[in-house]
């Protein structure tokens, strides 16, 4: 407080100053003081803001002068860098734009021309349905000309098992007297089975062995027979005057024979038949027990047995139980005579018989 | 006795083991006379007879026991079990041609059997002794012997394997060059015989040249020398690539077709199963024949022939299509089709070969939808769905059928052809009718196109009523992606796919009010996207 008693002594001492206007002037100045107090303060922070702004901005400024100046001359430095991978980069693009359509193109024609080339793949299934028609007219062609042979080799086969079966039923051929089945007198011309039987000759041992050769599950028992051989008489000496021709005798001295049946058939064949008949019925014979008929069946009636294992004297002549005479008192021996000749069976059907 | 006495007591006693032993054989050449001589114990007395000191009594004892073992089993085994086979083999190699003869008769009856019997025979030391006996001269005893060699190894691999191991294969091979036809044939058939069980086994034969040789028999006029060749052929090519390969690089290929021609039943199947055989390996070799022409041949042959000899081609078609997509188009072209729809409608034909066709026609329909159209033209889909449905077919006939059907559906878009499948099939069908119904009507609705719209109509209708819950298998996307600029633009298009589409959802709509519809789907949608975009609000 400035006011001391020196002051006071002075102020005292004055003559013009009257206490009450000095008290209120001071009373004034008291209460202006914290006006003016404010209003110094408010015009001391003003212009200390502003100051303070003014070094604010001063440095603001030269920092940014320092950072502008640095921006530049950093900025330059790598522009260089920039410049070049920009440059790259462009360049890249370029060449990439570049590559791709070429790959591209190249791709395209690739997978068109290798991978699924679609006009090769229309061309070849173009040409494989003509080459099918192709194919199946030459198909046609060689199996045309097979199929003639195959029929040929077909009618053949049938031919040789006809001519076969003719050969083995010829006793089915017709006579002068009776008319075989194939020779119906219903019919304007004979059956081809007919002729067939007509012109079956029997097949010589010759034949036979070469056919038992060729199928090789027959037995080869017969394997020992020889072939005639047909080797030419060795001339001795010239024979006199017009014969006939040396190879058209020869021809006729070799001819091998061609039995007739009668002839072909061995004299005892009836017995021989007969024992086999004897030997079969004895071989398949399964049951020894004579088979009688059912309980009450006729009773009385006895089954009567084969006449061949039956009769002690072999087979009788057919005919000769029922048809001939069987009264044995007259007879001269106790036994049947025995033929020299045999009747031949089948001439004993003649007449009888249809076939 | 005198000398002449005891000289007719023999004669009279080789005269009756000369009959004896010639009736045996006479009889034991028919098979009804067989049980007859088991009951009478016939094989005990020809047993020692076959010992016997005169040689065509030998001879001829032996091929009765051989006849009589032809017919049946168990005298086989007796004879096996009476330890005589030893004394057979070992007696081979020293007498003549015609008790080789019968004793190779003998020996082939007994190894005919079974594979037991035929181990036996080769336990015995046969194969040495059969070697000796395919040295003759005489066709014959080569014939007979090689007939041993055939049906020993016919049985199993092992049994195939000693006879190759024996030396037997360079033996068959030169036979097969013989001038008689009945060694060549027997030899064909054994070199078939060995070459079927194993790839090793059928290499060594293909390595010895046969197939060239085989090759020119092919044009042969003896049938049953050609229905052996080719089985030859087709058990080669069976085994693996590089021995198809072989038997295509004899040329074999356009003149085998010819005999897919040929009179004889058994040949033409033969050639039918050498064709199937080699195709079945790899798409180049079915290119190969392809090329060669098979595909009309194979048509023909289908067409014109009847029952089970119709298999292997049918089957070779289908391999050949099943490889590439090229060659199913080259199938389809060659008219392959009709014939194999036949055969599938042919009621009479037995059921395995009608299998194969619905296997082969699925092969040939599943490559694209173009191959599907082509199969489905044929009214084929219903045929394949009658089958699968009927309960008479076999299991494996079903099964078959519905892979073929599968393999078809999943490729074809054609309307006319799935719509007689929409009516009644069973669910997993129609699953995949419905599937491809869905991608048809993708391409309507995103394409707006206002086609045959009556016709989807009237059956998407008639399918909702047997089609209630289980579809969400269709593709949810084509609802999301239906804009909202379609809804007023084409009505009628719309109804139907919206119909279609409500299908799918098992929506239970009213068939008269396709307004409502409308409305309804459009605010489902809307409420589908309005989610959509509440969700996304926090990210703004």
């Amino acid at each position: 407080m400035g006011h001391n008693m020196a002051d006071v002594v002075r102020l005292r001492s004055r003559p013009c100053v009257s206490g009450q206007k000095y008290i209120e002037r001071r009373r004034q100045e008291e209460q202006d003081r914290r006006k003016d107090i404010l209003a110094a303060i408010t015009i001391q922070t003003w212009l200390r803001g502003l100051r303070v702004r003014a070094y604010m901005r001063y440095l603001h400024d030269a920092a940014t002068t320092i950072q502008r100046h640095w921006r530049g001359f950093f900025q330059r430095k790598s522009f260089h860098v920039l410049l070049r991978n920009a440059l790259h980069t462009r360049n890249m693009e370029f060449y990439n734009c570049k590559a791709f359509n070429i790959q591209k193109i190249w791709r395209g024609y690739y997978v068109r021309k290798y991978v699924h080339n679609y006009y090769a793949r229309k061309i070849y299934l173009e040409t494989l349905m003509v080459a099918n028609q192709i194919t199946r007219i030459q198909l046609k062609e060689i199996v045309g000309s097979k199929a003639c042979e195959w029929d040929r080799r077909f009618r053949e086969s049938d031919e040789q098992r006809m001519d076969r079966l003719a050969c083995r039923t010829h006793y089915l051929v017709s006579t002068r007297q009776i008319p075989g089945i194939y020779n119906s007198p219903f019919l304007k011309e004979p059956m081809d089975m007919e002729r067939r039987l007509i012109e079956a000759r029997p097949r010589i041992n010759a034949e036979r062995f070469l056919i038992s050769a060729r199928n090789s599950t027959r037995d080869w028992t017969e394997m020992s027979y020889q072939k005639p051989c047909s080797i030419p008489h060795i001339r001795a000496k010239k024979p006199q005057g017009p014969f006939l021709e040396q190879s058209q005798i020869w021809r006729h001295r070799l001819k091998p024979l061609e039995p007739t049946l009668r002839v072909a058939t061995s004299f005892t064949s009836a017995e021989e038949a007969a024992l086999e008949q004897k030997r079969e019925e004895w071989r398949t014979r399964v049951i020894d027990d004579a088979f009688l008929p059912f309980a009450n069946h006729r009773k009385n009636k006895k089954y009567e047995p084969l006449l061949q294992t039956s009769c002690a004297f072999g087979s009788i002549d057919y005919g000769t139980h029922h048809f001939r005479d069987t009264d044995t008192t007259k007879n001269i021996s106790k036994k049947p005579f025995k033929t020299i000749t045999r009747t031949i069976p089948l001439f004993e059907k003649f007449g009888k018989m249809y076939c | 006795m005198t000398q002449r006495q005891l000289l007719q007591v023999l004669e009279e006693y080789l005269k009756g083991r000369m009959h004896f032993v010639q009736t045996m054989s006479e009889l034991a050449s028919r098979g009804q006379n067989m049980k007859m001589l088991k009951n009478a114990n016939v094989m005990a007395l020809l047993q020692p007879l076959m010992l016997d000191v005169d040689p065509s009594v030998q001879q001829i004892a032996t091929q009765a026991l051989g006849r009589l073992v032809g017919h049946s089993e168990e005298m086989a085994k007796e004879l096996v079990q009476g330890e005589v086979l030893p004394q057979i083999v070992n007696s081979l190699p020293k007498h003549n041609n015609y008790y080789k003869k019968a004793a190779t008769l003998v020996l082939r009856s007994v190894a005919k059997h079974s594979a037991t019997l035929a181990k036996a025979v080769v336990d015995c030391g046969t194969l040495d002794s059969l070697m000796i006996c395919l040295d003759e001269f005489d066709p014959g005893v080569k014939e007979s012997a090689i007939w041993v060699l055939c049906h020993v190894a016919r049985h199993n691999e092992d049994l195939a394997q000693a006879v190759v191991d024996a030396g037997a294969v360079p033996f068959l091979v030169l036979s097969m060059q013989e001038p008689e036809i009945a060694l060549r044939r027997v030899a064909v058939s054994a070199l078939s015989d060995i070459s079927k069980h194993s790839m090793e086994l059928a290499h060594i034969v293909a390595e010895t040249g046969t197939i060239a040789i085989l090759a020119q028999m092919i044009l042969n006029p003896d049938t049953k020398l050609k229905r052996q060749v080719f089985s030859v052929l087709s058990q080669i090519g069976k085994h693996s690539v590089d021995l198809a390969e072989l038997v295509v690089e004899a040329e074999v290929f356009p003149t085998v077709f010819i005999c897919l021609q040929d009179p004889d039943e058994v040949v033409r199947k033969n050639v039918a199963i050498l064709v199937c055989e080699i195709a079945k390996h790899t798409s180049e070799l079915s290119q190969l024949i392809v090329n060669a022409g098979a595909l009309p041949a194979l048509v023909d042959f289908i067409g014109e022939n009847e029952g089970s000899v119709r298999l292997p081609a049918v089957m070779a078609l289908g391999y050949i299509a099943a490889h590439a997509e090229t060659l199913a188009t080259a199938v389809i072209m060659s008219l392959g089709i009709p014939q194999l729809t036949q055969v599938l409608s042919n009621e009479a034909e037995e059921n395995y070969v009608r299998a194969a066709t619905a296997w082969s026609l699925g092969q040939i329909g599943g490559h694209s939808s173009e191959h599907a159209v082509a199969v489905a033209g044929e009214n084929v889909l219903p045929k394949l769905l009658q089958i699968y449905t009927s309960p008479d077919s076999s299991d494996d006939f079903q099964n078959k059928a519905k892979n073929a059907l599968k393999n078809i559906l999943q490729k074809c878009v054609h309307l006319p052809a799935l719509e007689p499948l929409l009516r009644d099939s069973p669910q997993n069908i129609l699953k995949h009718v419905v599937i491809q119904y869905s991608k048809i009507l993708l391409s309507w609705v995103l394409g707006g196109l206002a086609g045959k719209d009556g016709e989807i109509q009237s059956h998407v209708l008639t399918s909702r009523t047997s089609f209630n819950d289980k579809c969400d298998i269709f593709n949810k996307e084509v609802i999301f992606s239906v804009p909202p600029s379609l809804l007023p633009k084409s009505p009628m298009s719309f109804q139907t796919s919206l119909r279609a589409l409500c299908l799918q959802n098992s929506l239970q709509l009213p068939v008269a009010n396709p307004q409502g519809a409308l409305i309804k789907a459009d605010a489902q949608n809307k409420r589908r996207r309005g989610e959509g975009k509440g969700g996304n609000r926090g990210f703004i």
